[in-house]
């Protein structure tokens, strides 16, 4: 029965996205022509008070793990079944405008269109922001900005910009949103040869998790970063920390006050984890080297919560690509690895108690993100501003959420091969 | 002497076939009102690719891209950063759509640019070698 009204609501939702999708079609299609032929146009406006830029791209994804559904990151609310071909998990579609107030001031906009956890295309406004630089040395933004967590592309959401279809879903998978409302300060000093970049960043952050079963963790964050950059001719490393502050819950608090009632050590410890604000922290270490037709990078990423109710995890991301002419194949290597175990309450088994033990429970398993995966593609350049790309993912899934796992019985190793054919631009 | 003559005759016609195969460097320049004598191909790269926008002067440095269909264009990064006009595309989305920095004023030809360079002391451009003129100083040559 259960299954039953799932397929028909499942039914439902397909019918309702195909409008969508199709007017994501009509919009890329648009864009697309615009970049083709209208590439003058954009070029005439550099300079001028305003700038209209835009990018897309239109993606075919599929997968063949039966059972699984592919999801680009934990912020999208469904993902590529076994054998099908969609276009919503890599297809995005975003315009900027840029307003020149002045010599030195700079107001920013921009608006994205992409699936997002409530499974619309409802256009998001992930920048606005006015950004005051005299020189390129110091730059300071206030308003909504993308902050750094991308070693050679700050924005996952230009797929054009980067080399493979989509940014690791093992290495950035846990990432929804990249965007706060606040302020950052970057700071530029020649050192040697070579340039070193510090920034700091602050303010509000704005995430949604779906998870397995359908629900929606929608929470706001204080965040707060710094990011170290030195950079040489084609080299680039990275050092940042980031830490992300959401506010306690009710739901949380009530699971706490129960836990924390039941005099048991291991649960009294998990609810007291789980009282108050949560706090998760990420470090991020990373080198690319971009120059000529080689292009590298490998990172690192340590991500600590200071409860179950956040993750932990340690990811590696490598990849190389090397041009040739107008095609560049390309290779990487991700993995992501929960450094605890799933923890028990210590309450005993009993179906009284199983909505507490299964809470807790629940509540680590949607944060699971144990799995690796080997990448091989190709970008062929169809123009400056185009790009065509072809990748297959082969994907080990140990204990991981970033991909749905809807078998009959949820658990154990699976392997799963995702390809996708994309057409990037920008204009 | 025939053998000298020989000698000299074949030299000169060795050195313009040389001179007629050897592509035209591309130079830095700069407004003489600029205070800068000399532009280190770090501190270009910085300029052109946004990192770092300023002359050793003190001034703020206004980097000029002719129009991206040109052969200089293609050919002034090739050299500099040995990337291709798709590469350099994708490099500026990287940093545009993220609010990071803006690419370089664009114009539609050299000679443009070097009416820019003339009449700006915070203007940088680069032109072949052979369209340098008055009013502008070469601050670095790169060659093939």
């Amino acid at each position: 029965m259960r299954r039953k009204t799932f397929a028909s609501l499942s039914q439902s939702r397909r019918r309702g996205s195909l409008g969508k999708g199709l007017a994501l079609i009509f919009l890329l299609g648009a864009l697309f022509v615009l970049a083709a032929t209208q590439t003058a146009r954009a070029q005439d406006l550099e300079g001028h008070r305003f700038t209209l830029r835009g990018f897309g791209t239109l993606a075919a994804t599929t997968q063949d793990a039966r059972g699984f559904e592919f999801r680009r990151n934990v912020g999208q609310s469904k993902g590529v079944g076994s054998g099908d071909v969609e276009l919503f998990t890599d297809s995005i579609a975003g315009l900027k405008l840029d307003l020149r107030l002045g010599p030195q001031l700079y107001f920013m906009s921009q608006a994205v269109t992409r699936l997002n956890a409530q499974g619309e295309w409802s256009p998001r406004v992930t920048q606005a922001f006015l950004r005051y630089s005299r020189d390129e040395s110091l730059v300071l933004r206030v308003g909504r900005f993308g902050y750094d967590i991308y070693l050679l592309a700050e924005s996952r959401q230009v797929g054009f910009s980067y080399l493979t279809v989509r940014p690791s879903a093992d290495f950035y998978g846990m990432v929804t949103n990249d965007d706060i409302d606040g302020a950052d300060i970057s700071l530029t000093r020649r050192a040697g040869p070579g340039l070193v970049r510090a920034r700091v960043f602050g303010g509000r952050g704005s995430d949604h998790t779906v998870f397995a079963d359908g629900s929606i963790f929608g929470g706001h964050s204080k965040v707060y970063g710094t990011t170290l950059d030195y950079l040489y001719r084609g080299f680039t490393a990275r050092a940042a920390y980031l830490q992300a502050t959401y506010a306690g819950q009710a739901e949380l608090a009530q699971l706490s006050d129960v836990l924390t009632a039941s005099g048991v050590p291991a649960s009294v410890a998990i609810g007291d984890e789980l009282r108050g604000d949560q706090t998760s922290s990420g470090l991020q270490l990373g080198v690319a080297y971009d120059d000529g037709p080689l292009q590298a990078q490998i990172l690192y990423g340590h991500i600590l919560s200071e409860s179950i109710a956040g993750p932990n995890i340690d990811a590696w991301y490598a990849q190389a690509g090397y041009r040739l002419g107008a095609w560049t194949p390309f290779l990487a290597g991700a993995r992501s690895h929960d450094r605890k175990g799933i923890r028990s309450t210590g309450l005993p088994d009993i179906p009284e108690l199983a909505p507490i033990n299964g809470a807790v429970f629940g509540i680590q398993k949607n944060l699971r993100a144990t799995q690796h995966t080997v990448t091989a593609g190709v970008r062929w350049d169809l123009s400056p501003r185009i790009d065509l790309k072809l990748q297959v993912d082969f994907t080990s899934l140990h204990d991981s959420s970033y991909s749905f796992d809807r078998r009959a019985v949820p658990g154990g190793d699976a392997d799963m091969t995702v390809a996708a054919l994309a057409v990037d631009f920008v204009f | 002497m025939k053998h000298l003559v020989f000698i000299l005759m074949f030299a000169a016609f060795a050195i313009r076939i040389a001179d007629a195969n050897e592509p035209v460097s591309i130079v830095v320049i700069v407004n003489p009102a600029s205070g800068v004598d000399h532009l280190t191909r770090d501190e270009v790269i910085d300029i052109f690719l946004g990192r770092y926008r300023k002359l050793p002067s003190g001034r703020a440095a206004l980097p000029i891209d002719v129009a991206e269909s040109s052969a200089e264009r293609e050919r002034f990064y090739q050299l500099l950063v040995k990337k291709s006009p798709a590469d350099m595309s994708s490099y500026w989305a990287r940093l545009v759509f993220s609010g990071q920095t803006s690419p370089p004023f664009q114009v539609p030809d050299s000679k443009t640019a070097l009416e820019l360079v003339q009449s700006n002391p915070n203007a940088i451009a680069y032109v072949d070698r052979a369209s340098v003129g008055p009013g502008v100083k070469v601050v670095l040559e790169i060659k093939p």
